[in-house]
Order: C-alpha cells, then structure tokens, then sequence
C-alpha cells in the first residue's frame, strides 16, 4: 500500500476493514461453535462480536467519512435513483449497499443481543443476561437466536451475491478494497477524510467496557 | 430448542443403577430396587410399553423443564452477590430427587416413533448401555452436588455445580436431538 499509484485512493480506513474481516472469521466461528456444543467458546466469540458490533456503531458515528451512517443511509429517492443509474460515482457504500450493510449491522446485533439471554440448557453455559430472564422465557429467546441465524445467513447470501454482480456484470473488484483500503477512482472523487487516531481508540476503550460490563452480568 | 434440549436431558436416564434408597440419599449402586416414584409411574422397566407414548412423553418433558429451571435457578442465585443458599439447596433437591427417575422415563414407544415432538434420539434404545451410563453418572453427580450444597459452602458449590452441568451435556451431547 506504501506506493499506491496516483489514480489509487483511499476508500475504507483500518477500523472498517478490521471489523469487515472480523466478522467474516467470527461468524463461522460462532456458528460452528454452536455446533459442537462448545458453548463457553461460543460466548467468548460472542463477546468478541459484542465488542466489535458496538465499536462499529460508534465508528458509525465519529469515524472517517466512509464508516460514518450519514454518509450511507439515504432516503428511498437516493436508493431509487441509484439503482436507475442516476447516482453520481463517489466512494463509499452506494445508497442500496448502505442499507444492506445496515441490515447486516442490525440483524448482527439482535443476534447478539438474543445471545446475551440465552442458554445451552446443559446448565453449563447461560447468556451473560440470562438471569434477568425466566426459564421459559430464556428457552423462546434461544428458539429466536436459532431462527435469526437463518436471516443473517440470509443477508449475507445477499451480500456475496451483490459482490458478484458487481465482480461478473458491472466488472468492478470490491473485496481487493475492502483488503488494502483503497481503490481506483477518478480525479475528481473526493477520497476518505480520515480522522485522528484518539477517536478509534476511545471508540474501542468505550466498546470494550460495555462489553465487559454486559458480560460481567450487567451489575449497576 | 430448549424445546429439544428437553427431550435432549431424557439422555440423563440412568436406567440400572438406582439402588440407593432416596432417604439416605446414598447411590450405592446395587440392585433392581426402582425409586418408588418411578414405580407409581409404572414405568419401572424401561423395557415395557406405555400406554399413552404421547402422554408419557409430554410428563418427561416437563420433569425435565423442571430439572433444568433448577440448574438455572442455582446459576442465577450463584450470580447474586449474596446467593440464597436455601434456595441453591432447593433446586439441588430437585435435581438429586428427579435423577434417579430419568431412566424410567423412557419406555419402548416413546421415542420419534410415537408421533410427536420428542428430542429423543432412537440411541436411547439401541445403546441402553451407554444410555444407563451417562443417567448412572447423572445420579451419582446430583447426589454428589446436593451433598456440597447441604454444606452451604459457596465456594465448594460454585465448583461443584459444574461437574453437574457436564454430567447433563454429556447425555444431552450423545442422545439429545438437534432442533
């Protein structure tokens, strides 16, 4: 990346890339963890996904220009004229992109969230929050991390087939930039605005507390 | 699926080896001595036919739904800052009371055959050996655990709650059904 030619620029920062790869490796992971039943396993990838999804929110909000919410989430209008082919070429998520990595952020979340209540059952392993919740409740809310799962599996098909398409039909390579951070773009395109490095460290410093607070039960 | 993992506990039967009397609550492993509740049940031989498969399936379900709010309650109480010991003791007799039934739970017609949903796996019946291991194991752990807790040691218990939360998986790993 050190000599990036000049028509290079820089798309997606670290923090953005991290947590992409992350998950890719985690959610397997966290699956097949599951699977074998090695559930104390299963809720350390739990946390590590906890730690990372709310460190992503923040970066949503204070990161570099690329990472942040209000530079993808559009209005239908903005969705509706990109797929018309109307969108001005920019870097970044594209207005139905934004929303798919939105949902997958969301879908993401709820299934940790319905993680933190459940339970294997064996009397072994329990959501960190499992005890604010009853026996019965617990048992419908892991049925809900099973089934929501399947939805994350879902949006994730979406989203490697949208690679695809853009790979086969459009002739457009986004994983080497989501590797590198960077991408071939026009003059014009105005690249990432980065931003200081304090702010990824207090977004994690404040990711990892929470984390560790909901794993240590929540206490107040 | 906690669903299953109901039917999934049934792996818990500890078929032979309930001698112990359930008053002295000693598991010596001797004979043909069935636990009195398990012979009101008339499911004493694992080997007989039931009746109501349905039925019998449904009780062992919800013996097993209380043998697992027991585990949960004695977690949640091991949570608190200052666990209720009457109440870990409680859910410890629950389960020590309700392990050496597990084996009568089981007669012939009450696996995925009966018709409904059951987690129940057909190893039950095909290993009884190993299905009378693994519920043999259960009784000796849940003694074992209601000894500790008798002693009101929390240390001692936070330790020993484990083992029997492994005693579970063990049965719920070999012959519990996925969802």
């Amino acid at each position: 990346m050190a000599s990036a030619p000049a028509n290079r620029i820089a798309i997606w920062d670290w923090p953005v890339r991290i947590c992409h790869w992350l998950f890719v490796l985690l959610i397997p992971l966290a699956w097949w963890t599951a699977e074998e039943h090695m559930f104390d396993w299963h809720l350390r990838v739990g946390m590590l996904m906890l730690l990372l999804l709310v460190f992503r929110l923040i970066w949503g909000l204070i990161g570099s220009s690329t990472a942040r919410f209000a530079d993808f989430l559009k209005g239908p209008g903005s969705v509706l004229r990109y797929v018309r082919g109307g969108w001005p070429r920019r870097i970044g998520h594209n207005p139905l992109g934004g929303w798919s990595v939105a949902a997958l952020l969301g879908v993401m979340m709820i299934q940790v969230g319905l993680g933190l209540f459940a339970t294997d059952d064996d009397g072994l392993s329990y959501g960190p929050l499992n005890h604010f919740v009853s026996y019965e409740t617990a048992e419908q809310i892991t049925e809900l991390h099973e089934a929501n799962f399947n939805i994350l599996l879902a949006l994730i098909a979406v989203h490697i087939g949208a690679i695809l398409f853009y790979a086969l039909v459009k002739r457009e390579g986004l994983v080497r930039p989501m590797l590198t951070g960077r991408g071939e773009a026009a003059a014009s395109v105005e690249p990432m605005r980065r931003v200081g490095k304090w702010r990824a460290l207090l977004a994690l410093f404040l990711a990892w507390a929470f984390a560790g607070w909901i794993f240590a039960g929540a206490p107040l | 699926m906690k669903f299953k993992s109901l039917m999934a506990a049934l792996a818990c039967v500890a078929i032979a080896g309930c001698g112990g009397s359930e008053s002295d609550g000693q598991e010596t492993a001797a004979g043909n001595d069935m636990p009195a509740a398990v012979q009101a049940d008339g499911q004493a031989n694992g080997q007989a036919p039931v009746a109501n498969a349905a039925e019998s399936i449904k009780t062992r379900q919800t013996h097993y739904k209380e043998i697992g709010r027991a585990m949960k309650g004695i977690n949640d109480e091991l949570k608190k800052d200052a666990p209720d010991v009457a109440a870990i003791q409680a859910h410890a007799g629950t389960i020590d009371r309700f392990a050496p039934q597990i084996q009568g739970w089981f007669p012939d017609g009450t696996g995925a055959e009966a018709g409904v949903k059951t987690g129940a796996r057909a190893e039950i019946w095909s290993k009884p050996e190993e299905f009378r291991k693994v519920a043999a194991n259960l009784v000796t752990e849940a003694g074992r655990f209601n000894a500790v807790a008798a002693t009101g040691d929390l240390a001692a218990i936070r330790e020993g709650v484990k083992p029997l939360g492994a005693a579970c998986k063990v049965c719920h790993d070999q012959f519990r059904a996925e969802d």
